[in-house]
């Protein structure tokens, strides 16, 4: 069976030779976690989906650009973290601060039965992960969700690999310990 | 028992399929006579296994995905500066430029480069002044060509 990095490949050839089947798989297999990245690097719901789906026609558009030296998830991460920055320049919002580990969530309103239902743990994931620093949540968002490694979240939003790994460990830190705060005491 | 921030590293390292195999085995053998360890690496697959489930991608807005499609041409469009037309057209740009400059250096040391098919002087600067349009209108359609890059870059 054919993995996700090599239906890519081979849909981006397809869509480069103007195939419009393949643009569309592309967009709808990526759309959600696009939409997703966006919302943690704009923070606004409205704005977020502005960003998004700017980011995807800019890199359907210019997919004959894309020569397959990274992979394409990654090129696509990349036009979605620029036009964040460009759309937040133009809007005079603040920058994602690269440099501040974020405080500490607060641990006190979440329940620690592990019998949870498991929706019930995915809203209170969403919530742990609202409670980071943005760029903290955004960084767990290409490492799990975007299946990235870490020198290619380096080449999407620049930061050194030694400080995504230090981030993602404080990261996971702070949501294991909000998940179960008896992990909060070790 | 507190567990050492190394080997809490150590322990989602494990989980991500960060190790190399005899750092997996060195630290399998270690949860295997550990148990605090081997329990605070279960509290961290429960945390784990959430991270990973695409369920925590954020919900799409309606009609996305419709709105995305209605902004990208239904006949993909070459990038007109990579296109086979505007390659053609960086050359042809270079190359009478590199003509023209040529032909003012031989003009401008009276050499007689543009005399080789006999050509009287008044005629040399026609030639040249031919050049110079010539120049000047590839130039024309390169700015017209970047203009069309720059609508198809933004999607007009």
């Amino acid at each position: 069976m054919m993995n996700s990095q090599e239906e890519d490949r081979l849909l981006v050839v397809r869509a480069q030779n103007g195939d419009r089947l393949a643009v569309e798989r592309l967009v709808r297999k990526h759309q959600r976690l696009v939409f997703s990245l966006s919302l943690k690097f704009i923070g606004h719901h409205h704005d977020a989906e502005e960003v998004a789906q700017d980011a995807l026609v800019k890199a359907m558009r210019s997919i004959d650009r894309f020569e397959g030296d990274a992979r394409f998830s990654t090129w696509l991460y990349r036009i979605v973290f620029n036009t964040a920055v460009s759309f937040r320049r133009k809007k005079r919002l603040p920058m994602l601060s690269l440099d501040e580990p974020g405080e500490l969530p607060v641990v006190s309103d979440f329940q620690t039965d592990h019998a949870l239902h498991q929706q019930e743990r995915f809203s209170q994931l969403h919530e742990a992960i609202a409670q980071l620093n943005p760029t903290d949540g955004l960084l767990i968002e290409l490492f799990y969700l975007g299946e990235q490694q870490l020198q290619e979240i380096e080449q999407i939003t620049g930061i050194s690999s030694n400080t995504i790994k230090v981030r993602l460990f404080r990261a996971r830190q702070k949501l294991a310990a909000i998940l179960d705060p008896s992990l909060a005491l070790r | 028992m507190m567990i050492q921030a190394s080997d809490q590293q150590l322990l989602w390292d494990y989980l991500d399929n960060q190790l190399d195999a005899k750092a997996r085995l060195a630290l399998e053998t270690r949860l295997a006579k550990e148990p605090a360890l081997a329990e605070q690496l279960q509290r961290y697959r429960s945390v784990h296994q959430l991270l990973s489930d695409d369920k925590l991608a954020a919900s799409l807005p309606e009609n996305f995905e419709a709105a995305v499609l209605a902004k990208i041409p239904l006949k993909q469009q070459k990038n007109p500066l990579t296109a086979s037309s505007g390659r053609l057209l960086n050359i042809l740009m270079i190359a009478t430029g590199g003509l023209t400059g040529l032909a003012y250096w031989l003009q401008q040391n009276n050499l007689p480069g543009l005399n080789t098919n006999n050509l009287p002087l008044p005629e040399s600067q026609t030639l040249l002044m031919s050049m110079l349009c010539l120049n000047g209108f590839l130039i024309l359609l390169l700015i017209d060509r970047y203009l069309q890059h720059r609508r198809w870059l933004h999607g007009a």
